[in-house]
């Protein structure tokens, strides 16, 4: 216990720690900070004509205007808000796309501008000329994230926009293409793009797929987030859905700074003769670290949690009060325990800083993630950025416990793997630093030398 | 209380570090004399559990030296480069070495404080290693290799750095630590061992050219050594000549200390060997 607090402290009063820490306040108080109270707050209100006023905390009554949208793979919508969108980004030569995660604009060249033309007259069945000169109806006047001149939106006193009811529904566009021959075209375009355009499917039923909730849809979801989910549960997701960004790169400092301090402050050999077994050390260190990373985190989740306590106790709505802690030990500990491991195993191993390269490499990799519900075995970070859409996590619960799982096991293989070598390297068994070293300033100075160049 | 080493052999690639090499180390302060690369701290590594050795036999205190745990229970090492966390305070960096060496809170209240007592930091023990002096981390890399109360201390070239005030504190410290244990003390400065140290062993090139008391070294070098007076502009023949240990100007002529194993052709007289001569005479026989 005392060697534990000995180096959680040791990593506390690191630089790179405080860094981390700076970082962690910055993303959590950029995007969760205020959630919560803001749900509330509009839960208490009863403005739902705002776009985006939806609270998950709003009991549906029947006789609503609106009961607010849900993503469907609505064929109809998905294809009217892709030819719309597709039309403008080819007007302007303009196409977002986002690789790693990171916005990027892509600028065709002609010839792939043409075939954005040819998908687009095969799909409307028009002409170039025409295309050019749509009527203002051709589209609806809101179509999914896309305003038209002619939409009745205002703006509202907060800055929100605000959709009059009265909402032309009509328009012209009729697909000359099937579903399915539909889609072919989308993957086409967003090959062309690189991928990571707005003309994945999975982006398009974000954007465009969405359709209007009828009374019993939206008492359906309000029931799954209130008993199901007992509330707290989306906004454990969506917390979590953040602090996995920090988690799933930054801990790997941590390690690195952690283990390369012997070598730095000439301490190995100390150590090293000390009657504390390896393993001893390794992993009470590997805890300290978790311990680093996780806490603040913990904390940081009573600004959304002491809220939703006081919520229910003014509503009589039961919650579940460890909501943050399941969802952090179940999303959040897997990630910041193989980031850890990788930042240990391969410190210890090298000597060397490589694990931070690494585990870059496999951040950017993942963040190619969607926002929502795209998980798999290799994910790092579990993504879920909504609050509701419960769905799109019990649908995929199975890969998400396998995934979870997965990365458990690795990182105390890895950790296991770190204590037989930091062992040999004490006995002197081990001696591949000096290859890794050796090798880390050939290629350094290598590249060193292209970039002088 | 005794370390045996029988036959050992270390090879780094296809370099020969230590060939054959035997000692029997007892009680008290041992002196591992030789040049740097000679195989010293290759040696004391071995000892310290921090290397494998590639043949050869090894026990300390009737443990074999394959037992690492258990031999890490009952040495201190003091290494040749060392270094603390710089904003760790003596005291802190004690503490923790100390969890490290498995010893018990209480314990290692009692043993800090009267370790700090010892190596004489106790004034400094809230003072962070980054601010102390060249000899106050010395002492402190000492306190360190005593948190355990070990029957062997090995340390590598401890005064190397030191002020001539530290080096003599440095050696009564060794010299008071070597009542009760082995000390193992490897140098290449022939003074740390001619004031301090019951036996010693030479280092060549791996392999042991004299083991035994400083005496026996003394005598070995005797009717080796001597005194001829030459011009100034004669000194570099000499220097060719002979094996020349030190030069004292004198007027215009130059006197100079050399080793040779027959008496020198030029006018000279025949001095009491030194540790010193006795370390070069042995030295400069293996050339010949």
């Amino acid at each position: 216990m005392k060697l534990y607090l000995k180096e959680l402290k040791k990593i506390c009063f690191s630089v790179v720690y405080v860094i981390f820490l700076a970082l962690l306040i910055f993303s959590w108080s950029n995007n969760f900070r205020g959630v919560t109270e803001e749900q509330i707050e509009l839960a208490n209100s009863n403005n739902d004509t705002s776009i985006f006023s939806d609270s998950i905390l709003q009991k549906p009554e029947e006789g609503q205007d609106s009961y607010g949208t849900m993503p469907s793979e609505n064929e109809e919508g998905i294809m009217v808000g892709a030819v719309d969108l597709l039309l403008m980004q080819y007007e302007s030569n303009s196409y977002p796309t986002y690789p790693f995660g990171y916005y990027k604009e892509v600028v065709l060249s002609d010839e792939d501008q043409n075939r954005i033309l040819e998908i687009l007259m095969e799909i409307t069945g028009l002409d170039d000329e025409t295309l050019h000169n749509l009527p203002d109806n051709y589209f609806p006047s809101v179509n999914g994230n896309i305003f038209h001149p002619n939409a009745n939106v205002s703006v509202g006193d907060n800055g929100e926009y605000i959709l009059d009811n009265d909402q032309e529904s009509d328009y012209l566009f009729e697909s000359q293409v099937s579903y399915e021959q539909f889609k072919e075209l989308m993957e086409e375009v967003d090959g062309i793009l690189g991928g990571k355009s707005y003309f994945e499917l999975n982006m398009l039923i974000q954007y465009y797929g969405n359709v209007e909730m009828t009374y019993e849809d939206a008492v359906a979801e309000y029931e799954q987030n209130v008993e199901t989910d007992k509330v707290s549960t989306s906004f454990a997701r969506l917390f979590c859905d953040y602090m996995g960004l920090i988690v799933g790169l930054y801990p790997v400092f941590i390690a690195v700074v952690l283990w390369l301090k012997d070598r730095k402050n000439k301490m190995n050999e100390f150590i090293y003769c000390k009657k504390i077994s390896s393993f001893k050390l390794v992993f009470v260190r590997y805890l300290a670290i978790l311990t680093a990373v996780l806490l603040p985190i913990i904390l940081f989740s009573f600004e959304s949690l002491i809220p939703l306590m006081e919520y229910s106790k003014n509503t009589g709505i039961v919650i579940d009060n460890f909501a943050f802690i399941k969802y952090i030990l179940w999303w959040l500990l897997p990630t910041t325990m193989i980031v850890s491991a990788i930042g240990t195993f391969f410190t210890i191993l090298s000597g060397l800083p490589i694990a931070i390269i690494i585990q870059i490499i496999w951040w950017f990799i993942d963040r190619r993630n969607v926002l929502v519900g795209e998980n798999s075995l290799s994910t790092l970070i579990i993504r879920h950025n909504t609050l509701g859409n419960s769905s799109a996590i019990s649908n995929n619960l199975e890969t998400i416990w396998l995934n979870r799982g997965l990365l458990f096991g690795l990182a105390i293989i890895l950790i296991i793997l770190s204590s037989i070598i930091y062992s040999m390297k004490r006995k002197g068994k081990l001696n591949i630093e000096y290859k890794f070293t050796k090798l880390w300033y050939i290629l350094k100075e290598k590249y060193l030398l292209i970039f002088k160049k | 209380m005794e370390i045996v080493i029988d036959k050992l052999t270390k090879k780094y690639g296809k370099k020969t570090v230590l060939d054959n090499v035997s000692l029997n180390i007892t009680k008290g302060m041992y002196g591992l004399l030789g040049k740097n690369g000679a195989g010293k701290t290759t040696l004391m590594r071995i000892l310290a559990t921090l290397l494998e050795k590639d043949a050869g036999k090894i026990t300390v205190c009737d443990i074999s030296i394959e037992k690492t745990k258990e031999i890490r229970n009952i040495i201190g090492y003091l290494p040749q480069e060392f270094s603390f966390y710089p904003n760790q305070t003596v005291y802190d960096a004690l503490d923790y070495l100390g969890i490290l060496s498995g010893i018990s809170t209480k314990e290692r209240k009692v043993k800090i404080k009267k370790i700090l007592e010892q190596v004489n930091l106790t004034k400094e023990r809230n003072t962070t290693f980054k601010h102390l002096s060249g000899g106050m981390k010395r002492r402190l890399g000492i306190a360190q290799a005593l948190l355990n109360d070990p029957k062997v201390l090995i340390v590598d070239e401890p005064t190397v750095g030191l002020d001539p005030e530290e080096r003599i504190r440095f050696h009564n410290l060794l010299t008071e630590l070597a009542n009760s244990r082995i000390v193992l003390l490897s140098t290449h400065i022939v003074s740390d061992i001619e004031t301090t140290c019951n036996n010693l062993a030479i280092l060549h090139e791996g392999k042991v050219l004299f083991d035994g008391n400083a005496k026996k070294l003394k005598e070995k070098a005797t009717n080796k050594v001597f005194i001829i007076e030459v011009e100034r502009e004669k000194i570099n023949k000499i220097k060719e000549k002979y094996k020349v240990i030190n030069m004292i100007q004198e007027n215009n002529k130059i006197k100079c200390r050399i080793v040779s194993l027959t008496p020198p052709k030029e006018k000279h007289t025949v001095v009491t060997p030194t540790i010193e001569d006795g370390y070069m005479y042995i030295l400069e026989s293996e050339k010949k």
